[in-house]
């Protein structure tokens, strides 16, 4: 079979999950939802089953070598056009954003009082060598990250539910319900994220029974978030868990090994380069291939690979992104106002506005486009 | 091949970097031989405000003597840093730091403390907290006559109080969330006494009540008792009967609010404890239910004492420590939002009503002692 496989899929999905959902997620469903903020991603997982459907109907119609934007592009052409060209150059702009967010987390928890200019030089760069290189490599890379990253984070989450204040959980009533559905908003937009993006990527022979494989990676996703989310609230409460810049990345900074290893921030936070760089490579790899496909750009088989026009498209992308990330917040402050609000719901506008709605099509058509 | 031979010197050279800390491309590594773990640390104000910091290394396998030291700094960082200046050769390691002790003056602005420990890129929100009775921090840390481990004889102190009660010591997250949810929080309080190494050591003393941020008041013996059924339990607490001693094990309390309308008109506390007894006197019987009967009132009768001692001290300080106006939230949430008067209007005069029971669930040993009554 063609990689990337469904397993290799999924583990890139994952990957690139971690950092943002990590660094969202938690603090944000505790502002909104109080003690119940643990219940926003189960509230999600219906509507984040319902879009990880569509997507692999929409799929269902893709020959090998494709991704999701030829897809899209044979079912619209004119509407998807247009779709793609935005949406590319959306996460042309959020690459730039992920990089420059993996520097403020880098700088927040462990190198104080750095410049955030060498993260972001060095993410963007590796991001851009994995978005030049074949889809197969960032493939078979995430399913070794996926390893390391579950290594790291299930340790964290089984003592952080060990050490949890359940009456900061528990019980909850009905009354909480509007927050739980504002902040499952987050985690819908969060989780959609890299439901509709890795399928750019998904270039392999077409993967048997993956809507019902795509569903159950959803179910599994969500309840995981809620053990996160409850791991940090059942430590630190509503109130503080929402005041925190990284929720997460404190509940590791309090959690020590049974007295074997202290301070394991340091190596964890880390280990999340890992995510960064699939998600940027993952952004970068998607905006280029959505904005490929709206201009049909065609490889031209005498060129040499440097000046393919894929490539060519690629590298204005990493430079897009390189420009957003140096223009993008001046400071720490800044950056979380842009992180928490405007690219949350730019995010969710991005997906449910303007790409769901070409999806939506596409799968519409499967019938006739067989 | 030759992309193969690349990527091995590759591959070597990045090795190249791992030989050794010291000598490492990187700077942020410190030889762990110089280390001088701080394993707790003492906070005390100044008469400006300032920080007063103590810390107290512990004995490490070397044979280092333990590092004391006390700075001041206008901040707790601006301590930190001021102390590690004077820690001679080697370097402070506060990042091992597992308890922090307040004294009485520092305790006053708690919230202080818990905002800098949040921020802190050294100190952790999982560490004990403390408070030191009537004394500066500096006297137990790094005092004259300081314990030569000071970690270890809090340490011990800890499981001590965890086994035998009031309460486990409390941890600077769980003050935390105490205090952001309920606007109150309670702090393991210490005294100091000698010890038999002629040091001193610390003793458990209730707890000290944190309100507003800072101390407001302490809690002592019965009121600390009965705040420990809130806290986690009393843990094993020994009970000296009028004709038994008896071992508490586990203890239960429910809070159901009573509503008159929209109005919350008393609290329906009731507790259930358990106990063992495991001491009685020679030639005692209790071989009949009337004399079970009679041990389980008694002690129902006293952790009730202790349960309303608490809860007096709860309403006259209006400090909702234990949690009441949470749990009846959490229980009751449509009707807590209705309430004419907000929670914190009707605490102070706050009515409720206790009951109790006590059960034996084990008689060490027999029923009717087997040797003859001591005459007297």
């Amino acid at each position: 079979m063609r990689e990337p496989t469904r397993r290799q899929i999924f583990a890139m999905s994952f990957v690139a999950l971690l950092s943002p959902a990590t660094r969202l997620i938690p603090g944000a469903a505790a502002r909104a939802a109080g003690h119940a903020a643990w219940l926003c991603p189960i509230v999600a997982a219906p509507f984040v089953m319902l879009v990880a459907a569509l997507v692999s109907r929409a799929l269902s119609t893709k020959a090998q070598g494709e991704g999701l934007g030829e897809t899209i592009l044979r079912a619209t052409p004119r509407f998807g056009r247009f779709v793609l060209f935005i949406y590319g150059l959306w996460m042309a702009l959020y690459a730039g954003f992920s990089v420059r967010s993996a520097a403020s987390r880098f700088i927040y928890t462990v190198y104080t009082g750095s410049s955030p200019w060498p993260f972001v030089a060095v993410g963007l760069g590796m991001g851009l060598l994995a978005a030049l290189g074949h889809e197969r490599r960032l493939a078979r890379s995430s399913e070794f990250f996926r390893v390391l990253l579950l290594i790291a984070v299930v340790p964290i989450l089984f003592l952080g539910m060990a050490q949890a204040d359940w009456s900061e959980l528990l019980p909850v009533s009905y009354l909480d319900a509007p927050g739980v559905l504002f902040g499952a908003i987050e985690t819908l937009g969060t989780v959609c994220f890299v439901i509709v993006n890795v399928p750019f990527i998904e270039t392999g022979a077409p993967i048997e029974k993956r809507t019902r494989s795509a569903v159950f990676w959803s179910v599994r996703v969500c309840l995981f978030l809620a053990v996160l989310i409850a791991a940090v609230i059942g430590r630190f409460g509503p109130e503080l868990s929402g005041s925190l810049t990284y929720p997460f990345f404190a509940l590791v900074r309090n959690t020590g090994l049974f007295g074997v290893a202290e301070r394991i921030e340091a190596p964890v936070t880390a280990l999340w380069v890992l995510s960064d760089f699939v998600l940027c490579a993952i952004s970068l790899m998607t905006a280029a291939r959505a904005i490929t496909a709206s201009l049909s750009l065609k490889a031209k088989p005498e060129r040499p690979k440097y000046l393919q026009p894929g490539t060519l498209v690629t590298i204005a992308c990493a430079a897009l992104a390189l420009a957003c990330a140096i223009v993008i917040a001046p400071d720490s402050r800044i950056m979380r106002i842009i992180s928490d609000k405007w690219v949350v719901f730019a995010n969710i506008a991005a997906i449910f506005a303007l790409l769901l709605p070409a999806l939506a099509i596409t799968a519409h058509k499967k019938a006739k486009l067989k | 091949m030759r992309k193969a031979t690349t990527a091995l010197a590759f591959t070597l050279a990045l090795a190249l970097p791992l030989s050794g800390c010291t000598l490492s491309v990187y700077n942020s590594y410190r030889d762990i031989e110089s280390l001088k773990v701080v394993q707790a640390i003492g906070l005390d104000l100044s008469e400006d405000g300032s920080v007063v910091l103590s810390a107290a290394t512990g004995p490490d396998a070397s044979g280092r003597e333990p590092l004391r030291i006390t700075q001041e700094g206008t901040s707790l960082d601006a301590a930190m840093r001021s102390a590690e200046e004077l820690s001679g050769g080697g370097s402070l390691f506060f990042s091992g730091t597992g308890a922090i002790v307040l004294g009485e003056d520092a305790a006053l602005e708690t919230s202080r403390w818990l905002d800098a420990l949040a921020r802190s890129k050294q100190l952790r929100l999982d560490n004990e907290l403390y408070v030191l009775r009537g004394k500066k921090a500096s006297t137990f840390i790094a005092g004259d006559n300081a314990p030569e481990d000071v970690f270890a004889d809090l340490d011990s102190l800890a499981k001590r109080i965890s086994e035998y009660g009031p309460a486990p010591a409390t941890i600077c997250a769980g003050v935390s969330r105490s205090l952001l949810s309920s606007g109150a929080a309670l702090i393991t309080a210490i005294e100091l006494e000698e010890g038999a190494l002629g040091t001193l050591t610390a003793v458990p003393a209730g707890f000290a009540v944190i309100s507003d941020g800072g101390l407001i008041g302490w809690l002592d013996d019965d009121e600390a008792l009965g705040a420990g059924f809130f806290l986690g339990g009393p843990g094993l607490s020994v009970v000296e009967l009028e004709t038994v001693t008896v071992e508490l094990s586990g203890a239960e309390v429910t809070v159901e609010p009573v509503w008159e309308g929209d109005k919350l008109s008393r609290l329906d506390i009731h507790l259930a404890v358990n106990c063992s007894v495991i001491e009685a006197r020679a030639g005692s019987n209790f071989d009949s239910q009337e004399s079970w009967d009679a041990i389980e009132r008694e002690l129902a009768g006293k952790a009730m004492s202790w349960l309303e001692s608490a809860l007096e001290r709860s309403i006259e300080l209006e400090a909702d420590f234990l949690g009441l106006g949470r749990q009846v939230q959490t229980s009751h949430p449509l009707k807590f939002d209705a309430m004419p008067e907000s929670w914190e209007q009707l605490f102070p005069d706050l009515d409720y009503k206790l009951s109790g029971e006590a059960k034996i669930l084990n008689m060490r040993e027999y029923v009717r002692s087997p040797y003859p009554e001591v005459e007297t």
